[in-house]
């Protein structure tokens, strides 16, 4: 007997049917619910679901970042607040002293490139944000490699 | 005041430049999962920007999140743990649209986590106060904490014994570099910050989580902690020796990387020491179990991690761990294999990048832990938070800020008043509603919103003509975008049958995985409903096989009501909804179509997806 998928079926039956049952089942549980048991399944399955994910810091934090930066510096918010921002993408990453990480510290450097600044205010905000002659290299170079 | 800050940061993503943007990194797709019994019983919804996935599910108190997670995590939930097709559909958009609309989704977002991120603050402000008020020895478990001291554990531990040469190193330097007396200075400093510590309850709808009350309380706690470990040498716990069949022992060129890692973790806690960040403790804990560990390792010649679970992990009880033993057994294999990756991607990186060892720990913890459970059938613990070491421990008679008893009152009513009002005004803006706000009208609502160039026409009509049923959407938006590429991703038993079906006899394969009693593929789940026949695979005999789940279902609920002053009435709940979702497929429709919760995710490689075009 071959396998019969419900893509099989003929289209025009399963409208006729298909919507007073769904919205029955709708009625029994709605959208996706984030319960315990759903987490516990996903967990199980492991965070890391690819070889690319188990290799650290990956483009999409670093855009995370960058688009972060540049977002808050357009919107004019303050370094206090930016930290805490950049600490939260972090932290998402698994990083916990972001100050100390280069990616993170390049991905702030380009996003001052995103958000159009010059050198000379580059300069400005690396003496008010940074805590280490380190850091403040990290986000120069993030913002020439960027430009 | 906060309306505006939102709006400011709208418009100023919405004016950033989108020319400098790399090439596209992947496709546009909305993403229709088929319906299943259980959380999202009438199907799903979710949008695609490459690797990254964005939907919206039900959350408590009758609200609805927005959830980003990485494609692969989705599918995995979705289509083998739920056992449901994806229909993705692929919608072509120019690279100034694409890259505008993730901003979009990513926004709301960030905005939403912050939103729920300030209301956790204000129930941690709430509890922390009620605590206070009452006079409760213990603090609340401080993240870092839990790698050197014990639930209730005093953290002026100068009664241990043992020393860690490493921290006592780190400590040694430091007090060298700000003088002898630096580690009391800060500390006396610390804990007059959590002496004049006082709640400012009416400034937080305005600020940041990160400035609650029980927040900064928890910093100093973290700070003072980090501290004592400097003092006294305090070596690391809860650790775990790397798995691996042999796999253990350190090469010459890994523990020259480690002895690199050493210095540099070493270099960059001094950097912190000095830091005017105000949440340094924990990240100062995580660092100094971090060197110990590094230490202890290039000293043995054998690699030794943090594990990261959290100390009230959730577990899936001894009883599931028996019943999936053989299944969990093959999932090692697979977590074997992340830490192979992790460790490789880890000794490979030119400098230390602590992402890399935080992957590593995961991966090193989740697989120890599920040799151990399968190996002694007993509870397996849940990793249930990001990659961050963050296990905590309680503090017995920590330092408290000197409130006197009318402040604390004080503070405790204008705190729970806050809370109220705060979660009242989350439920307004972001109301879960079964036909208004689900979770495919609120994918749409931003789609619509989004005013995007090549579909400004179709967009503009997504919100007033879709429907709220999520494969209604799909068909639908196909019709108001044009042109659309759309896939079906089978489900984990269609595919696991497929396969079955090539090589065995059709007849033998469907007549025994046709049923919960004789399948090969399906493990009874604990949440699963009661149910005989599989219905997916079978149109024309669904009634009929329908008739018989319903009869199923019945006799588990009288079964049920026997048993429910032993079981709690699972059984009957199990029956109950056994007979409801055999109800539909009296009418030809399957919703139910088994879970399969401990599926390695590379069963799914190699799967057949179907090509169509509709339009």
């Amino acid at each position: 007997m071959p396998p019969s998928t419900s893509t099989q079926v003929p289209t025009h039956c399963r409208r006729y049917v298909a919507v007073p049952v769904l919205a029955l089942a709708l009625a029994a549980a709605g959208c996706s619910f984030s319960d315990s048991s759903a987490s516990i399944s996903k967990s199980v399955s492991s965070p890391l679901t690819s070889s690319s994910e188990s290799s650290g810091s990956d483009e999409s934090y670093k855009e995370d970042v960058r688009d972060a930066t540049a977002a808050h510096i357009a919107a004019g918010g303050d370094a206090a607040e930016l930290r805490v921002r950049i600490g939260t993408l972090a932290e998402e990453q698994g990083i916990s002293n972001w100050e100390a990480s280069e990616p993170t510290n390049r991905a702030i450097g380009a996003g001052l490139a995103k958000a159009g600044y010059r050198d000379v205010e580059v300069e400005a905000f690396a003496a008010g944000f940074t805590q280490s002659e380190q850091q403040r290299q990290w986000i120069q170079q993030g913002f020439k490699d960027a430009k | 005041m906060r309306a505006r800050r939102r709006l400011l940061v709208a418009a100023a993503i919405l004016a950033l430049p989108i020319h400098e943007a790399a090439a596209r990194p992947g496709p546009f797709e909305y993403l229709y999962v088929e319906a299943n019994e259980g959380a999202s019983s009438g199907g799903h919804a979710a949008v695609r920007f490459a690797d990254r996935c964005y939907h919206f599910q039900h959350v408590d108190q009758g609200r609805i999140q927005l959830v980003r997670e990485s494609f692969a995590q989705f599918e995995h939930q979705y289509r083998i743990a739920g056992n449901r097709a994806i229909h993705a559909r692929r919608i072509e958009l120019d690279d100034a649209d694409y890259e505008h609309l993730q901003a979009i989704f990513e926004e709301h977002y960030r905005e939403q986590q912050r939103d729920f991120a300030l209301l956790e603050a204000m129930t941690g402000d709430r509890e922390l106060l009620t605590d206070l008020a009452r006079g409760r020895a213990s603090t609340p478990r401080i993240p870092g904490t839990g790698y050197f001291f014990a639930d209730e554990e005093s953290s002026d531990s100068s009664s241990l014994s043992a020393r860690s040469p490493a921290i006592d190193a780190l400590a040694k330097r430091l007090r060298r570099l700000h003088g002898d007396e630096t580690l009391s200075l800060r500390e006396q400093d610390v804990r007059d910050a959590i002496a004049s510590l006082a709640p400012r309850v009416g400034d937080l709808p305005d600020g940041s989580a990160d400035e609650a009350f029980s927040r900064r309380y928890r910093d100093h706690l973290a700070a003072l902690s980090a501290l004592a470990v400097l003092r006294h040498g305090i070596p690391a716990r809860a650790t775990i020796a790397a798995p691996g069949d042999g796999a253990l022992a350190l090469s010459e060129r890994e523990i020259a990387v480690l002895r690199r890692t050493r210095r540099q973790i070493e270099d960059d806690l001094t950097r912190l020491f000095a830091s005017s960040r105000r949440d340094w403790g924990v990240a100062m804990l995580i660092g100094l179990a971090r060197l110990d560990v590094v230490a202890a390792s290039i000293d043995t010649r054998q690699l030794s991690l943090l594990d990261v679970y959290r100390e009230d992990a959730p577990v899936v009880p001894a009883a599931q761990v028996r019943r999936h033993r053989a299944r969990l057994r093959a999932l090692l294999a697979e977590r074997y294999g992340d830490v192979r990756d992790a460790r490789r991607a880890f000794f490979a990186g030119r400098s230390f990048d602590e992402s890399r060892l935080s992957r590593l720990e995961v991966a090193a913890s989740l697989a120890v832990e599920l040799d151990r459970a399968t190996r002694s059938d007993t509870d397996l613990r849940v990793h249930t938070h990001g990659f961050l070491p963050e296990k905590g421990a309680e503090w017995l008679d920590a330092p408290r800020p000197e409130l006197d008893g009318a402040e604390l009152d004080a503070a405790l009513i204008r705190a729970r008043a806050l809370e109220t009002s705060y979660a009242e005004e989350l439920s307004r803006r972001y109301p879960y509603d079964l036909i208004e706000h689900n979770c495919v009208t609120e994918l749409l609502r931003l789609l619509a919103g989004a005013d995007l160039q090549a579909h400004r026409d179709g967009a503009a009509a997504l919100e007033t003509r879709l429907a709220f049923v999520p494969f209604l959407s799909s068909r639908a938006l196909a019709g108001l975008v044009g042109q659309t590429t759309y896939r079906r991703l089978p489900s984990y038993r269609e595919q696991a049958l497929m396969r079955m079906y090539e090589s065995e006899n059709d007849a033998l394969v469907y007549l025994r995985e046709s049923n919960v009693l004789t399948s090969t593929l399906y493990e009874r789940e604990r949440d699963d409903s009661a149910f005989f026949f599989f219905t997916d695979d079978a149109f024309l005999p669904r009634p009929i096989l329908g008739l018989a789940n319903l009869t199923t279902g019945i006799a588990a609920t009288l079964a049920g009501v026997a048993a429910l002053p032993i079981d709690g009435g699972r059984v009957l709940g199990s029956g109950a909804r056994g007979a409801l979702f055999s109800v539909p497929e009296i009418g030809f429709v399957s919703i139910r179509k088994g879970s399969f919760s401990f599926v390695p995710r590379r069963w799914l490689e190699g799967a057949e997806v179907e090509e169509l075009h509709d339009n």
